[in-house]
């Protein structure tokens, strides 16, 4: 009898204490486990944007960030070992981005592009932006999502204060901004009574190629052809021989800096912090666009500088610059094939292209990162501890997109309305005088690479390289140059442009 | 017995003698210079306004100094945690690879020891190979050492150059003394601690210093067994700190939005945040590099 009793109350505890065990279990949140990668100074831990984010989704997030210089070893190694978090950001749509897809370690998104799983991609992401993440060698599907960045406009920042010492315009064209360039150089704008100024330095480490440069003769991308349908590589492009020519005269009056060979990476962002360059230009960095930030450390050195942006180059007797521009991708998302939490990964990623999302991980937490957020300038007002609390919690590396539609998520850089009113004149003031010209890149086209190799392997590219500097610096004569991007260059590529031929890549642009 | 009382008479140098000394201590004095140089630059730029260093980037003496630089540094969450998993690792590691050291060498020194000299041919082996990283990263995880500091400590705790160098060393210790304390009724282990291992001070000291040094400033490891980032030694922190990101992005053709470009002066401060603790381990070291090799015993 006691027995049975005691089975009895074991059963009724049993079936008493199952609904509160299923309750427990159905209360508890998916977790999320993703790879990011994230600036030193963000703090992933106890990070309440975070918790914030996994609160809007619905289900906590697990993120790893593997150290910003390493990150790629880092996951080289996530991938070998076949462990893939839920999400990973990818960084790469190249050569190791396809093999992984095709080995089977990432989702094919295709079958989710579609407005019932991923519906703002879907909205957002233009075709050319997806012609990134698409793999020709699987069916042309998507196997993961680009990260397209804010559309900038290439810029270059001017020392206002010189250029009202001298009574001189923001330049527009070529000419306007060698005139320029050399005033700085020889009229002594800080006015100090000393040679010491330049008007600007060519970076070769930024790549000697700049947008916003190149736009003032019109020297189209190698995979672009003219108006007749025929490609032409751009050093073999009349107009570049232009704008080396340019560069030739500016680099024997003095207007440039004569050591820009030796300029490291951002090095020149210190000279022109340091009052030595009156001009520098900026790729694709919005953050250097006539930002406070910068305002600031200008002030500590130069207190009475001043700083105005200007727009790209633009050609002689035209009213906007005509800037090519390929798809601004900064990275790709992909989903782990094996994931266990498919439905919150495709929700995630649908909800990384909002500006809810986007805003979150930008701005971060009203009253921890910010004080006010502004939706339609798209800024934030913050107090010096929140200040120091958005350095820890937010970044522009955590985002999953940056852009909406063709609108662009512009972040205006400032944390007072008077920083922000500054950025966004700017801002509208170059994109009025910027004309975006859209094309694809040819790199990943088959066959492509192969001859890139071969052209470096023979020495050809570095051979060019030498002449050019060369003829920068005066040290060959121009016929020299000439012979040998008619002579050696241009069969070299060939291969290329028939390959874009026949592809009738970017006809339509 | 007079005689030998008298003070020598010092020898007169030569002209010879006072140019060779000259030179000697010119280049010398030069070479230390320029060693010591970059560092003092650095310390120096360290408490530099960011305005005064661009003025002039070789000013020896500012006409001000401030902390902005360190306050920057204070800043990052990291560098604490940072702080405390590096001194972990280096205490521990370097505390454990001396006892494996010495534990390790003194066997191989016995030459009746079976198998001596395969044994030594395996250590000699990892010098030249190893498992590659993929396979290392499979056996930590295996042994469950993911994102913990022993998976930072454990595999270089017994490396094969030290380990030679210390059985080269006991080797050279006079066999006598070893003799002496088995005639006296010692065992293997009171040979080892109570005669060998006093006199291995100098080469403990030295490898000492080189193994905590190492750990002090590895941070592969890190990059690979450490998920967390709470778990990142303060090189690693340090790294994160001076690297610009910017110019990666720009090699895989990617468009940042921001570069993460830490200002010049804040690396610098970095640096002397990450390498003055270490530093100030030489001084107590440096006593044994000048100890002799035998530190007593008896005469041959």
């Amino acid at each position: 009898m006691k027995k049975t009793f005691a089975l009895v109350l074991a059963v009724m505890l049993v079936l008493t204490a199952l609904p509160m065990m299923t309750a427990g279990a159905e209360g508890e949140r998916v977790t999320l486990t993703m790879l990011q990668r994230l600036p030193a100074a963000y703090v992933v831990e106890d990070n309440p944007v975070i918790e914030a984010w996994g609160d809007l989704l619905g289900f906590d997030i697990e993120i790893e960030a593997p150290p910003i210089s390493s990150f790629n070893d880092r996951r080289n190694i996530i991938m070998a070992s076949g462990e893939l978090p839920d999400i990973m950001y990818v960084g790469d749509t190249g050569t190791n981005y396809v093999q992984w897809a095709t080995d089977g370690l990432f989702l094919n998104l295709t079958p989710y592009f579609n407005d019932e799983y991923l519906p703002n991609p879907v909205r957002v992401l233009t075709e050319d932006e997806l012609s990134t993440v698409r793999i020709a060698s699987l069916d042309g599907d998507i196997y993961s999502l680009p990260r397209v960045q804010t559309k900038p406009w290439d810029n270059i920042m001017y020392r206002k204060d010189w250029l009202d010492a001298l009574n001189l315009e923001v330049p527009k064209t070529p000419a306007e901004f060698a005139q320029v360039a050399l005033a700085f150089a020889t009229q002594d704008p800080d006015g100090n009574g000393e040679n010491d100024t330049y008007g600007w330095a060519l970076s070769l480490a930024m790549g000697p190629e700049h947008r916003q440069m190149l736009s003032g003769f019109g020297v189209r991308p190698s995979e672009v052809p003219d108006e007749n349908g025929v490609y032409t590589h751009m050093y073999n492009q009349p107009a570049y021989m232009e704008y080396l020519d340019w560069l030739r005269d500016m680099y024997a009056t003095g207007a440039m800096d004569p050591e820009f060979y030796l300029i490291t990476m951002y090095e020149d962002d210190d000279w022109f912090y340091a009052g030595e360059l009156g001009i520098k230009y900026c790729n694709t960095v919005t953050e250097h666009m006539i930002t406070v930030k910068n305002n600031e450390t200008f002030k500590a050195a130069n207190p009475n500088a001043q700083l105005v942006a200007g727009a790209p180059l633009m050609k002689e007797g035209e009213s906007v610059a005509n800037v090519y521009y390929n798809p601004q991708v900064w990275g790709n998302y992909a989903i782990n094939a094996d994931t266990e939490y498919l439905t919150e990964a495709l929700h995630f990623l649908n909800m990384g292209y909002t500006d809810e999302v986007n805003e979150l991980l930008m701005f971060g937490v009203e009253g921890i990162t910010y004080t006010e957020f502004n939706a339609e300038t798209r800024s934030a007002t913050k107090t010096e501890e929140q200040k120091l609390n958005a350095d820890k919690y937010v970044a522009s590396y955590a985002t999953i997109n940056y852009q909406l539609e063709d609108k662009g998520l512009l972040i205006a850089n400032g944390d007072t309305a008077e920083d922000v009113a500054l950025f966004t004149e700017a801002y509208n003031y170059v994109g009025a005088l910027t004309n975006r010209v859209s094309y694809l890149s040819g790199g990943s086209l088959p066959g492509i690479s192969d001859v890139n190799v071969a052209i470096t392997d023979e020495g050809i590219d570095t051979t060019f390289e030498e002449l050019r500097t060369k003829y920068i610096c005066g040290q060959i004569e121009r016929e020299e140059l000439v012979s040998f991007l008619e002579n050696t260059w241009a069969p070299a590529v060939q291969p290329i442009l028939d390959i874009y031929a026949a592809n009738n890549w970017n006809a339509a642009k | 017995m007079i005689a030998a009382n008298k003070t020598p008479k010092r020898i007169k140098r030569g002209k010879d003698d006072i140019a060779v000394s000259t030179i000697s201590y010119t280049v010398a004095g030069l070479f230390a210079l320029v060693c010591f140089i970059p560092f003092l630059l650095v310390i120096i730029y360290s408490f530099t306004p960011y305005d005064l260093y661009l003025k002039n980037h070789f000013d020896l003496w500012p006409e001000r100094w401030t902390l902005e630089a360190y306050e920057m540094v204070m800043r990052y969450q990291y560098i604490w945690s940072g702080y405390k998993n590096t001194i972990f690792i280096a205490v521990i590691g370097t505390i454990g690879s001396m006892i494996l050291l010495v534990l390790t060498a003194y066997p191989l020194t016995k030459k009746d020891l079976k198998g001596r000299g395969l044994i030594q041919k395996l250590w000699i082996f990892t010098m030249f190979f190893s498992g590659g990283m993929i396979p290392e990263y499979f056996l930590m995880r295996s042994m469950g050492l993911l994102n913990t500091l022993w998976a930072m400590i454990l595999p270089g705790l017994l490396g094969c150059y030290n380990l030679i160098l210390m059985r080269n060393y006991i080797e050279g210790l006079p066999g006598s003394l070893e003799e002496a304390a088995l005639i006296d009724g010692a065992n293997d282990i009171q040979v080892l601690f109570r005669i060998i291992l006093p006199l291995c001070l100098p080469i403990l000291a030295t490898l000492g210093l080189f193994t905590v040094v190492g750990y002090w400033n590895s941070y592969f490891s890190a990059i690979i067994y450490a998920t967390k980032r709470k778990m990142w030694p303060l090189q690693l922190v340090l790294r994160e700190i001076v690297f610009q990101s910017g110019a990666q992005e720009m090699q895989q053709n990617m468009v940042a939005e921001e570069n993460v470009s830490a200002p010049f002066l804040l690396k610098m401060s970095s640096i002397v945040v990450a390498t003055v603790p270490i530093m100030c381990v030489y001084p107590f070291l440096q006593k044994y590099f000048m100890t002799g090799l035998v530190l007593g015993g008896v005469k041959e």
